[in-house]
């Protein structure tokens, strides 16, 4: 795709094959930018051990020691405790490496499959909030008047709702299904995007890029999502890892409460550390029902937040290279 | 004239806020499964708020109680109030509530501004290394996991109260709150006893409230440290922590002031979680409390009393903000 310009003697490139070797180039920096960021690695590393837990299940169903799916074993188990059966249904005694609840279920499986759980929940809660965040923000940024005003007002009173509390009401209060209660998250949790797309694409709004392509006719959609979208594409990748974190806290915070007989047996990290915490109430102190899953669940919130911080530093280191130059 | 209309702005914004907190909190109401969980009591006490008739009508009648204080009363089976109004209830957790997020408040703000002071130079330094660790300790930690934790491994101590008593503890006296009550009336065991109980709360709440407010102070400080005015200011000789007390720190916290809302209802999640945990006798412990007994109306009017406080928080922040800051007044006062 290359020609020769034998008047001037000097090998030139056609302009699509310019902007090629400049993106490839541009792509290379910016992966020896992120490896050399330790944090970003870190929390890649720990995430993507989670995720490999998670599919794990997916791929191979039966590895955790049950026939079906989890819930309904632990729910079988906890339903019938005089039956010992129940115990050696849920696998061998390879399982008790991390050792055993207070009603004797091995810890392991069942926090892998609440691994899981949590990670399917939180997905779900931040990909569809993120998506709502986004095309809000992004409208209420551009057009700004009374269109942001609106939005903003609206945001600003979903912001001022205690989320655990929305949460505890969804779930028991009204008696929703798990599936419920991320619906019910997920409008509930789009202002934190809608907030950072609309503030990051006001400031963009005024870059002289924007102002060519009004100028040139493009139509308003065809602005945020071609032109101003990119611009704050890394902020809000790095805040979508942040709030990864986060969502999984609030569930396990609810689970943790213990607040619908319905869901007290899920495999879910919250439910877990509960049940280690009752362990106290029996007069046993058992530690590791409560530390382990514990433990578990501060790994993966440690390792997406190191994930979207460090993303953020070598965005930001990249963004300063760019103005360098 | 700018002033008086942001006032009135304010003003509007709050009712809105106040009537969509209303709207949501009857749509609760109206979804709960009453005959499900079979709670005879609370369906009387619905037929008296009118609730019996058709959706507008019963919208009405539930506005006037809620601003006469016909609250409605808490399920016979509550372990520890049943029986009582739900005013009532909120009457004696909300003194111990204010009283916790106060003390919290008050110790977390210093906490905040000495941690910040990290953010004032470009370089970095161990202050400014140490608050981007603290930050991100509040950030990674959960509260509830942090607050298990200590549950566990101090059960068996003075410091946390183990089971609920069949009596309205320290009903008969003025404030409600046992360290204050206790001190009030020469009573020492019993302040001394509400000081232990209070201890862990306490820290728990300072040590993520102030995390999550030195995240926003920081964006403030770092927000003004591009400005021009600090570089005049450094070159006409002023001393660097003149600079800093004058401009930065006063940056920092008019962020924190814009910020209110949102600071106030992470403070007050922060303050549900660790009071249902720790079995402390605030308003979030009603609230954990009237969930899982099914009284409804304990929870409803229990998260109306937190949109509330959010609500007047926010207003009054923003007051301040338009009497105060020629950002947000629209620059008259700078005439």
């Amino acid at each position: 795709m290359s020609y020769t310009d034998k008047s001037e003697g000097e090998e030139r490139l056609e302009a699509p094959t310019v902007t090629m070797v400049l993106r490839s180039r541009q792509a290379t920096k910016s992966v020896k930018v992120s490896l050399a960021n330790v944090s970003a690695i870190s929390g890649a590393v720990i995430t993507a051990f989670y995720l490999v837990i998670g599919l794990l299940d997916m791929v191979f169903p039966g590895y955790l020691g049950t026939s079906g799916s989890m819930s309904n074993a632990l729910t079988a188990f906890h339903g019938s405790l005089s039956s010992p059966s129940n115990i050696v249904s849920l696998g061998g005694s390879g399982w008790y490496i991390l050792g055993g609840t207070l009603y004797g279920l091995p810890i392991l499986p069942v926090m892998l499959a609440a691994v899981k759980f949590d990670l399917a929940f939180s997905l779900f809660v931040v990909v569809v909030s993120s998506l709502i965040g986004l095309v809000v923000g992004l409208y209420a940024g551009f057009f700004g008047g009374i269109i942001d005003r609106i939005l903003t007002e609206i945001s600003n009173f979903f912001l001022q709702i205690p989320l655990i509390g929305l949460a505890i009401m969804v779930s028991y209060l009204l008696g929703f299904s798990f599936f419920d209660l991320a619906i019910a998250t997920s409008i509930a949790w789009w202002p934190i995007f809608g907030v950072i797309v609309r503030n990051k694409a006001r400031s963009v709004k005024r870059a002289t890029f924007v102002a060519s392509a009004m100028a040139s006719g493009d139509t308003p959609t065809k602005i945020t999502f071609r032109h101003i979208f990119p611009s704050i594409l890394p902020d809000f990748a790095a805040s979508v890892f942040i709030e990864l974190g986060i969502v999984v806290q609030l569930i396990a915070t609810v689970d943790f409460l213990n607040l619908d007989p319905a869901f007290r047996y899920m495999p879910e990290l919250g439910n877990m550390m509960s049940w280690g915490v009752s362990s106290t109430l029996l007069g046993t102190l058992t530690w590791w029902p409560l530390v382990i899953p514990g433990l578990f669940l501060l790994g993966f919130t440690l390792g997406v937040f190191l994930l979207g911080a460090g993303l953020k530093r070598s965005i930001r280191y990249k963004t300063w290279r760019n103005d360098q130059r | 004239m700018k002033s008086s209309l942001n006032i009135g702005k304010r003003v509007f914004i709050a009712v809105i806020e106040l009537l969509a907190l209303l709207i949501f909190l009857y749509a609760f109401l109206l979804s709960a499964e009453y005959t499900n969980r079979s709670m005879v009591l609370l369906q009387s006490a619905g037929t008296s708020m009118g609730l019996n008739q058709n959706s507008f009508a019963q919208f009405f009648y539930f506005v006037k109680d809620v601003f006469t204080g016909n609250w409605g009363y808490v399920a016979s089976n509550y372990p520890t109030l049943g029986g009582f109004s739900v005013m009532a209830v909120i009457g004696f957790s909300l003194p111990q509530t204010i009283f916790l997020l106060a003390i919290s408040l008050l110790v977390s703000v210093p906490i905040v501004i000495l941690m910040g002071i990290g953010y004032s130079r470009r370089v970095n330094t161990t202050t400014r290394a140490a608050s981007n660790l603290y930050i991100a300790l509040g950030m990674v930690f959960p509260i509830f996991l942090v607050g298990a934790f200590l549950r566990f491994f101090l059960y068996n101590t003075s410091l946390i109260i183990s089971e609920p008593t069949k009596n309205l503890p320290y009903w008969t006296f003025p404030t409600h709150i046992p360290v204050i009550d206790g001190l009030i009336h020469g009573n020492y065991a019993m302040a001394s006893s509400g000081i232990l109980v209070f201890i862990i709360p306490l820290l728990l709440m300072v040590f993520f409230s102030s995390s999550f407010m030195l995240q926003i102070y920081r964006s403030g400080i770092l927000k003004s440290l591009n400005q021009g005015y600090l570089g005049s200011a450094s070159s006409l000789g002023l001393p660097r922590w003149i600079v800093v007390r004058n401009y930065l720190m006063i940056k920092g916290s008019s962020e924190l002031f814009r910020y209110i809302p949102t600071v106030m209802t992470s403070i007050l999640t922060f303050e549900i979680v660790v009071e249902a945990i720790m079995t402390y006798r605030g308003l979030g412990w009603a609230f954990y409390e009237s969930i899982i007994t099914g009284s409804y109306f304990g929870a409803i009017f229990a998260l109306f009393v937190f949109g509330i406080v959010i609500i007047i928080s926010s207003f009054l922040s923003g007051i301040i903000r338009i009497l105060t800051d020629p950002e947000a007044s629209g620059g008259e006062l700078y005439g």
